[in-house]
């Protein structure tokens, strides 16, 4: 199996691929999902350090677990759902730190703090649209990091990863109507938390 | 959100305020068609329901936006320093793993496609058996008596297939071909093949077994 058609290829097939013993295959899995995964548990737990030790475990319990893998669920909902449950025990167990928008809390030094900074991206805009950008960008993200975590969750998938209400509810293991419920909240709660801001699309 | 019931914007006497979960499905392009016009027609003359809409869209292009952020380099690699990697599969056993059905439905499928051609034969016992005439012991001596004549022919035919092909005459002569040969000769070949025939016996199963060696995970 050659890289070429392992890029072209379903979850399915990598994963059936990967039973097979195709590290290629694990690697072109890794390859799709570790920012989408990466960026959802970062943004629950907003803590650096902390995303990449469950992203990495969610990817190790992920590959380690193939042969329990069920074609008829998505891959995308079953990797999300570990990653959300091994983020949502973490938060549960644990008192969340102090967001810091700035950067990590383990960051020592300015490149560092400028790495791992919570920033938004803007394409094509001048330095006063950037800079307001930037700023929604922030006062977005903050806002983001102190709704409930199941609206937080159920937002994100929405969202940033963009998933159907049914796929959310999978990965949640919640009815529907919850999820339907739990979006509304969380952008309802955001829509109200950002009405200071001039927001312009 | 309440408040927005008895909103004081100009609206026409009729209607109340669209709900957030419309304005929502709206800005999301979800709203069944059905509803589409009379919402439109609903903000064009609603100040206060409009401003909530742009306010929806506007939230989540700032969210589509968000970016995907990577993890440190290295990730992958400490990823799969953690991963045991299944054996590999040889291609041939691989191809045939793919042709097996992979769901509960696919080995149904197969079953009744495997089971279709006793259908016929049950159908023609059942109706056979509830013929008068017949008993199911007399069914079954004619069964054994048929199947005997047929084995009997059957067997016949091999034989007479297999003598009028010659074969006797070839192993024959390849006996006096063997005789001919110099026992040195005739024992050097086969010790040869007493070598080879376990050597290409070891190959299969290294074909078809064949373990990863050392993995590493350097770029």
């Amino acid at each position: 199996m050659n890289t070429l058609d392992l890029i072209h290829s379903t979850d399915h097939d990598l994963v059936r691929f990967a039973r097979t013993g195709s590290e290629k295959a694990y690697r072109e899995l890794l390859d799709r999902y570790q920012r989408p995964v990466f960026s959802l548990i970062y943004r629950m737990v907003r803590d650096r350090e902390l995303a990449e030790d469950l992203a990495q475990e969610t990817f190790v319990k992920v590959f380690n677990r193939l042969d329990s893998y069920k074609p008829k669920y998505k891959f995308s909902s079953w990797i999300f759902k570990i990653a959300s449950n091994l983020a949502i025990d973490t938060l549960r167990k644990k008192e969340p730190k102090t967001v810091s928008l700035d950067g990590s809390t383990y960051a020592q030094t300015t490149e560092e703090m400028e790495r791992t900074r919570i920033v938004v991206a803007s394409k094509d805009r001048n330095p006063e649209e950037l800079l307001e950008a930037r700023e929604l960008g922030r006062e977005l993200e903050e806002a983001i990091g102190e709704l409930r975590v199941e609206y937080r969750t159920a937002v994100l998938l929405r969202h940033v990863e963009g998933r159907p209400y049914e796929e959310i509810a999978e990965i949640m293991e919640v009815p529907l109507g919850t999820v339907k419920t739990y979006i509304h909240r969380g952008r309802s709660e955001l829509k109200e938390k950002l009405a200071h801001l001039r927001i312009e699309t | 959100m309440n408040d927005h019931i008895t909103g004081r914007d100009p609206v026409p006497a009729s209607s109340a305020h669209l709900k957030s979960e419309l304005l929502e499905q709206l800005a999301e392009d979800s709203l069944p068609r059905g509803e589409l016009a009379e919402a439109r027609s609903h903000l064009e003359a609603c100040r206060r329901c409009s401003a909530e809409f742009e306010a929806f869209q506007s939230l989540f292009a700032a969210l589509g936006e968000l970016p995907r952020y990577a993890p440190a380099s290295g990730f992958e690699d400490a990823v799969m320093a953690r991963v045991q990697i299944a054996p590999q599969e040889s291609h041939v056993l691989a191809w045939l793993k793919r042709l097996m059905p992979s769901s509960r439905r696919g080995w149904a499928m197969v079953s009744v496609a495997a089971a279709a051609p006793a259908i016929p034969i049950i159908a023609m016992i059942a109706w056979l058996l509830s013929q008068p005439l017949l008993s199911p012991l007399t069914l079954w001596q004619w069964g054994v008596l048929r199947t005997q004549s047929i084995s009997q022919a059957t067997f016949a035919w091999l034989v007479d297939q297999t003598i009028g092909s010659g074969l006797f005459g070839w192993a024959e002569a390849s006996y006096a071909t063997i005789q001919a040969i110099p026992v040195g000769a005739l024992g050097g070949a086969l010790g040869a093949l007493a070598v080879a025939i376990p050597l290409s016996a070891w190959g299969l199963v290294r074909l078809t077994r064949k373990p990863v060696g050392s993995v590493t995970y350097a770029n």
